[in-house]
């Protein structure tokens, strides 16, 4: 014969059996002794003559109790959302977060026709306990990260502003501020690496050295705004005429450097300077006044007219100085007899 | 893998089975309420499991946060009922239960989704159980706030194949809570379900 009561005493859940008025018919010992009652005075007792409940948690346990006895399937309160139904001692010794036992209750039939339930309470003080310290530390990680991404997109922010500093530095050190075309630093650059491919793969390649044919009087007669205007037009045409592969540069005043890449001979140069030539002929309208403008150009050839930055220039502004001479608007080779 | 389908008639008879079930926990809830409460006949489908973010995502996907509780049932008929609730839903039922007007704090407002997933839960899964001949024990439910933006950041849920999922419309008063219910089987007990609801 298996002595039940011996069981219910000796386990380590409360158990308590009421009525739908909340009259006690039973308490097992974990339950009296978390209580602070005697088992055995208890029956026949009001629950809330031993216990104090607060006046809502009365009203609770009466509806899920209804619940219980209609459904005839178990209600509950959890220790999540409802902390505790019966003020009972917890029995953690350390410091806790919880003035009274944190409690799962399942409430179950136990005799429906005379409106009887039995009350199961856990104890799930040191599970709420954990559940708390979890979420602590999981909400002090959240501001961790929190505060880390801030720092990140900080940095992020200013190394974007870097880079666009660096860009407008580089912009500032390899461009022409009027026109944006390629200036001495840049054209020195890009010419020393067309000498060094051109020595790795005798690759030859053109230097045209160009002057606009009485700029001064176009500053002295419309203003520096419209010389300005027309340095910027001719820019452009500049870039129009020749290749991506080729560099347009300004390397001062109305004077222009073209460096014209991979070219086959002498024919291949001279065809581009007169297109160029041509295409600046035709009228250019600077601030309401269309204006004829010529252009004269000196060319030379790698290798053949230089082996270096200094005497390919040097080489290109004599053709240019030749060019002039010949009555401008033209181009000139240079010859190593001019 | 594609999920479990109910063919016509057997859907329909588990349609009246939720209905019958519906019907009971609604005269529970307006009772305990002291009102009229009335539980729409709700519409059914079936997902697979692996769908279910996207279910939620679908139903509730304009909402920042919800509430969903899971209880699970074990014994010869076993599986795992979830509820999602807007957090405007969960506070109204909140309020009709408690009977306030004042906002309620967020303890209260899961307490009382509980007792009501719980009476819903209890009735569908009794009358289920009840026609397949089986057994079943509640476990104590459990219930938390979510956000949908972090779905794929709360941990995954194991050990079933497929989702009936029912949409849930309480009428109390002048309120309407919608929820929406998923029962989670897996394949042997959906196989059985059908089996049984077959034969019914």
């Amino acid at each position: 014969m298996i002595r039940c009561d011996q069981i219910t005493d000796s386990i380590n859940v409360g158990i308590l059996t009421i009525d739908s008025e909340l009259m006690v018919l039973y308490m097992n010992t974990w339950f009296a002794l978390h209580a602070e009652l005697d088992s055995k005075k208890v029956v026949g007792q009001p629950l809330t003559s031993l216990i104090h409940l607060k006046p809502e948690h009365i009203i609770s346990l009466k509806r899920r109790i209804k619940t219980t006895l209609v459904l005839q399937a178990p209600s509950f309160f959890t220790a999540d959302s409802d902390g505790y139904l019966f003020p009972m001692k917890h029995s953690i010794t350390t410091k806790s977060a919880f003035e009274y036992m944190q409690q799962d209750i399942s409430i179950v039939p136990y005799n429906s026709a005379q409106n009887q339930v039995t009350l199961l309470v856990y104890d799930q003080t040191v599970l709420m306990e954990e559940k708390n310290k979890c979420h602590k530390e999981s909400t002090e990680l959240s501001r961790a990260i929190a505060v880390a991404n801030e720092t990140i997109k900080k940095l992020e922010s200013a190394k974007t502003k870097l880079v666009k500093q660096q860009e407008i530095i580089y912009k500032q050190a390899h461009y022409d501020s009027l026109t944006g075309l390629a200036n001495r630093t840049l054209l020195h650059q890009r010419l020393q690496l067309l000498i060094e491919e051109g020595f790795s793969y005798t690759k030859k390649f053109g230097v045209l050295f160009l002057d606009l044919d009485h700029f001064k009087k176009i500053n002295d007669t419309l203003g520096h705004d419209a010389g300005d205007e027309l340095l910027i037009k001719i820019s452009k045409i500049l870039l129009l005429c020749t290749r991506k592969s080729d560099t347009v540069g300004r390397i001062g005043g109305d004077e222009f450097l073209v460096l014209i890449d991979d070219v086959a001979d002498e024919e291949t140069l001279m065809r581009i300077a007169q297109k160029i030539i041509d295409t600046i002929k035709e009228p250019i309208t600077i601030k309401e006044n269309m204006l004829h403008v010529t252009i004269s150009i000196g060319m030379s050839l790698f290798p053949e007219h230089g082996a270096d930055f200094n005497e390919l220039i040097k080489n290109a502004d004599i053709a240019l100085y030749d060019a002039k001479a010949a009555g401008r608007n033209g181009y000139k080779l240079f010859k190593d007899d001019v | 893998m594609a999920s479990f389908t109910f063919n016509p008639s057997q859907e329909d008879t588990l349609k009246e089975l939720i209905n019958v079930s519906f019907g009971v926990a609604a005269s529970l809830i307006g009772d305990l309420l002291e009102s009229h409460a009335k539980l729409h006949i709700p519409e059914i489908s079936t997902i697979a499991i692996q769908d279910f973010d996207a279910k939620i995502l679908e139903l509730l996907g304009e909402e920042e946060t919800f509430y969903l509780t899971k209880q699970r049932f074990i014994g010869s008929f076993n599986g795992e009922v979830i509820f999602a609730f807007t957090p405007k839903c969960a506070t109204s039922f909140c309020n009709l239960l408690l009977k306030s007007d004042e906002a309620l704090d967020e303890a209260d407002t899961k307490s009382s989704i509980l007792e009501l997933t719980n009476i819903i839960t209890s009735a569908c899964i009794s009358q289920l159980c009840e026609i397949i001949n089986g057994q079943t024990v509640f476990q104590v439910p459990s219930i938390e706030k979510r956000d949908i933006a972090l779905l794929d950041n709360y941990e995954r849920i194991v050990g079933y194949d497929n989702v009936i999922v029912i949409k849930t419309a309480l009428d109390i008063e002048q309120e309407n809570i919608l929820g929406h219910m998923f029962i989670l089987l897996n394949n042997r007990m959906l196989e059985h379900l059908q089996y049984i609801m077959e034969g019914l």
